[in-house]
């Protein structure tokens, strides 16, 4: 659905996409991860014809040109930075970008009211946009993307200061699109998004792919071992000289990393001690970034 | 198409709720139509040479002298017509205040032998009621110096007022001929002027209006939408245009109802209309492109709209301002909007005679306009 190669694309002497190339299939959800500044949304606009390429080939929902009109209409777009008219009520915006999609009668509004209650706002339809929230605002940005029902979905940042119930509602509804056969390229800040909604992630970091796979793989290859956060009853017990345990004794708290934490475990107990708990942290997609980019994301 | 009017019905909406917007596109027009009217009804002093045309059908000594003192006064500029036909026209067109004619027979009324017929005619426009009254003044004063007087008296000027022989010479004023009876008031300049304003009151809440759209993100999501850039201008340009004409007529509708002005020819003023707006919309568009900002946008809109407004003679009547003045105004599309509106509101100029103005309005907003698309279009990629 969609295929990229050898994209490229600076801003004066800033080069913001570097030469990336990937493909998304039909169906699939696709997230693009990085750091602020990394080019997730400049690789947004090259996708959705709003920037031309300074080199490199696109081809998206069946054309090679997403600069042209007729490839446009394929694709909807949710900006990164709020795109709606303040002095317009939702219902208004909804219906305007509905018809700018050659949207009319019935069928638009029946559009525009499926795409109000997929971001939850039917009942503040009729609300002038500057009244609204952040958080709702940022909703209606989405159904705007969504309101002339397009194969192909460009969500930059859909849930930034989204609060979590609504944000739950979201994700939901964007696996239901998915489900029904739309190709989503997704960005966030919010791994834990991305890690429940896309099949496959790209790392990118000043504007270069540093990683492309399925989720599971991307932890698996760059998220490191397993953290075990052990917590005793009463203090250390004596310990051999040479009886080697892994990590770092601090207190009461024994910490290590581990794929097979239970032999370690054991050994503990045999030397009689207590564990008042004991976690088991999977590394996420926060750790692959964080070995891949040396940064934490904002959340 | 179909997408222009979604855009510029869009617009127009947004337009509706913004109350600045409204009062300087639609009320602050009202204003100065109403209030400029109300208070020049009154003389002009301290102004510029009138432009006047002669004509001389005496064509003796005394005629030329008299012209050579009427020439000689600052107050009128002077030229000679070289048919009454051409004179009358400049008078239509508005040019020139009058066209005077030196009848035969005004050596004779000079020396106080001509009967009681007038000698002296000024073919004038009665609407420009201020400038012909000067111009009056004017010619009666040169008229006065080239009395042949009888010897004594010639040698007591002094003593000539007081003789007050030979009289006055008469001068005759004969209205330009035009086919309407056109009732004159003040309001017949103010609501030129004021039409102009909400002109330039449009286009200055459409530049802005521009310089949001891409500061709101929703510039974006229009190029995101299938249109064209065209077509996404196009909406803008529309949009403007719808309210620059409904401007016009919301000042024609007050002008006929309220202000004794009755417009002659419909097509003229149409056309007068449309070719301003679309003048207007080309400025806008450029303007919309003088600064990245709402504010650098706002000030520098504002700042060429003053000085178009100031030389083009939407503050005071042209004929007020000094010369070097009228001149530069010749470049501004003020200068030509108004001389439309005036034209068809009630100078009653030809098809013909409105080519002139219409197309350099139209030929500034499309060149105005390309300029505009050509800078944004640099920007936006
Ligand atoms: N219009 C522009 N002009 C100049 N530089 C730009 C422009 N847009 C983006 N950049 C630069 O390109 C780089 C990538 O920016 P981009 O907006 O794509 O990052 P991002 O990954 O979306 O970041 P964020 O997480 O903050 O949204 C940045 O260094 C940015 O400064
Ligand atoms: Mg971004």
């Amino acid at each position: 659905m969609i295929h990229v190669e050898g994209l490229r694309k600076s801003f004066g002497a800033r080069v913001a996409v570097d030469n990336i190339a990937f493909d998304v299939n039909a169906g699939e959800s696709f997230g693009l991860l990085g750091p602020n500044g990394a080019g997730k949304t400049t690789t947004m606009h090259l996708l959705a014809g709003l920037l031309s390429p300074d080199g490199g080939t696109i081809e998206i929902a069946g054309g090679n040109d997403p600069t042209r009109k007729a490839v446009r209409r394929n694709i909807g777009i949710a900006p990164q930075a709020f795109a709606l008219y303040e002095d317009l009520s939702a219902e208004q915006n909804a219906l305007f970008f509905g018809r700018l999609y050659g949207l009319s009668g019935a069928k638009l509004d029946q559009h525009v009211s499926w795409a109000l209650d997929f971001v939850g706002l039917n009942e503040r339809e009729r609300d002038l946009v500057r009244t609204f929230s952040g958080g709702m605002a940022r909703r209606l940005n989405l159904a705007c993307a969504l309101v002339h029902n397009p194969p192909v979905l460009l969500l930059d940042e859909p849930m930034a200061g989204v609060d979590p119930q609504s944000r739950n509602l979201l994700l939901e509804n964007i696996r239901h699109l998915k489900a029904h056969g739309r190709t989503i390229v997704y960005s966030s800040h919010y791994l834990s998004e991305a890690e429940s909604l896309c099949d496959r992630v790209a790392i990118l970091d000043e504007g270069r792919i540093l990683a492309l796979d399925p989720v599971d793989d991307l932890v698996a290859s760059y998220g490191g071992p397993q953290q075990v956060l052990v917590e005793l009853n009463g203090p250390l017990p004596e310990l051999d000289q040479n009886e080697k345990l892994p990590g770092t004794f601090n207190g009461s708290t024994w910490n290590f990393q581990s794929e097979d934490p239970l032999p370690y475990l054991a050994r503990m107990r045999a030397r009689g001690a207590e564990f008042a708990s004991v976690r088991v942290e999977t590394p996420g997609l926060e750790a692959v970034f964080l070995t891949l980019t040396g940064r934490r994301p904002r959340d | 198409m179909r997408a222009i009017f979604t855009l510029a019905g869009k617009d127009l909406t947004l337009l509706l709720r913004d109350r600045a917007a409204l009062f300087w596109v639609f009320l602050f027009p009202v204003v100065v139509a109403v209030l400029f009217g109300t208070m020049f009804g009154g003389g002009a002093k301290g102004t510029a040479a009138l432009p006047v045309m002669a004509i001389d059908r005496d064509n003796t000594q005394a005629s030329r002298a008299f012209l050579k003192s009427l020439e000689e006064s600052p107050a009128v500029k002077l030229e000679m017509a070289k048919a009454a036909e051409d004179g009358e026209a400049a008078v239509r067109r508005g040019e020139v205040v009058a066209l005077l004619v030196l009848r035969p027979g005004l050596e004779k009324s000079l020396a106080g032998k001509g009967g009681g017929a007038a000698a002296l005619e000024l073919r004038a426009d009665p609407s420009r009621r201020a400038e012909l009254g000067m111009l009056r003044g004017l010619v009666a004063e040169a008229a006065i110096d080239n009395i042949v007087l009888p010897q004594p008296l010639e040698l007591m000027p002094s003593l000539r007022a007081a003789a007050g022989v030979p009289s006055t010479p008469r001068i005759d004023v004969v209205g330009v001929e035009s086919a309407r009876d056109r009732p004159r008031t003040a309001f017949e300049f103010s609501f030129p002027s004021g039409m102009v304003w909400g002109l330039i009151g449009s286009v200055a809440t459409f530049a802005l209006s521009m310089v949001r759209e891409r500061q709101a993100g929703t510039f974006l999501r229009l190029r995101a939408a299938p249109l064209t850039r065209a077509e996404i201008l196009g909406g803008k340009a529309m949009s403007c245009w719808l309210a620059c004409m409904a401007e016009l007529a919301l000042l024609l509708a007050l002008g006929v109802l309220f202000f004794g002005m009755r417009p002659g020819n419909p097509g003229t003023l149409a056309a007068a209309f449309a070719t301003s707006s679309v003048g207007f919309v080309g400025l806008m568009m450029l303007l919309s492109q003088l600064g990245r900002g709402e504010v650098a946008v706002a000030s520098a809109g504002w700042a060429v709209m003053l000085v178009m407004a100031m030389f083009g003679g939407a503050m005071m009547p042209y004929f007020l301002m000094p010369e070097w003045m009228q001149q530069v105004g010749q470049a501004s599309p003020v200068r030509w909007a108004i001389m439309a509106l005036e034209g068809t509101l009630w100078r009653g100029l030809s098809w013909r005679e409105l080519t002139q103005p219409c197309l350099y309005l139209v030929g500034l907003g499309v060149v105005c306009f390309a300029l505009g698309c050509a800078i944004l279009q640099r920007r936006a990629l």
